[in-house]
């Protein structure tokens, strides 16, 4: 295999493992995330929240995968990019790195939301509670 | 099978056997601790689901990441010395995940307080 037919084939080949790595993350996270969703009080917001999950994990992957550049301080022209085997292997084990890193990232921003979305759930429930508190005290 | 994929392969178990220690020390605690916190279910399923994520994706991505450099005929140091450098980065990666994580629980804690201290 040539390098130019093998920096073409694991460009794509690295783009479907980081898509599969998200899509499997996606599925392994979709299951807690709708029964929670499914217990807010908020039924727009719940089918919001649903619909949103998985873009807001696959294109985080996506991102971190095309934010690799082949071009380098010393490697900038397409046949120079080329040349070299090992530094295409590296380039595509740095994409693998960054998609995950960046699927890590989005996992967290998505726990910070859902603490939100949990305080909310908390403030409006005491805030409901209060009245009818006041009201048996009455 | 190259001198790089052997020290990729054993650098990637041992990343997954380090996750995968931390996940069952911290898990057992962790569960209890989310279930008397979170009101709603799914929610500790959900924060230990990304905790397993967080731990076991990231120390593999830390493994597999460029820097193992050793040549055909490399001495069996010369392994051991590649992948301790990259259990080194895996093992600082792991460190600051749970920092981060540890600070989100924090926050979950501080903002919904469990049901026993209440």
């Amino acid at each position: 295999m040539t390098n130019e037919q093998y920096l073409v084939l694991s460009y794509f080949l690295v783009a479907a493992l980081c898509l599969g790595l998200g899509t499997v993350c996606c599925l392994f996270l979709r299951t807690p995330l709708h029964i929670l969703a499914s217990n807010l009080p908020w039924k727009n917001w719940t089918r919001l929240l649903t619909r949103l999950f998985p873009v807001g994990i696959l294109l985080p992957v996506l991102m971190g995968f095309a934010s690799v550049s082949y071009r380098g301080c010393n490697v900038q022209s397409y046949d120079q990019i080329l040349r070299n085997r090992a530094y295409l292997v590296n380039v595509n084990h740095h994409q693998l790195r960054t998609s995950i890193l960046y699927l890590i990232c989005a996992v967290l921003i998505w726990d910070a939301m859902l603490l939100l979305v949990m305080v909310a759930v908390r403030r409006s429930r005491n805030g409901n509670d209060r009245p009818m508190a006041t009201s048996k005290e009455s | 099978m190259l001198p790089n994929d052997i020290g990729f392969i054993v650098a990637a178990v041992l990343a997954i056997l380090a996750a995968f220690i931390l996940y069952r020390i911290l898990e057992p605690s962790l569960q209890k601790l989310l279930t008397e916190t979170l009101d709603l279910p799914g929610g500790p399923a959900f924060y230990l689901r990304s905790l397993a994520i967080l731990l076991f994706l990231g120390a593999l991505g830390q493994a597999i990441s460029a820097g193992m450099d050793l040549k055909p005929g490399a001495r069996g140091m010369e392994y051991v010395w590649a992948i301790a450098s990259k259990l080194s980065d895996v093992f600082g990666y792991l460190f600051a995940a749970l920092i981060v994580y540890l600070v989100l629980i924090t926050i979950l804690i501080a903002a919904l307080k469990p049901r026993s201290s209440k």
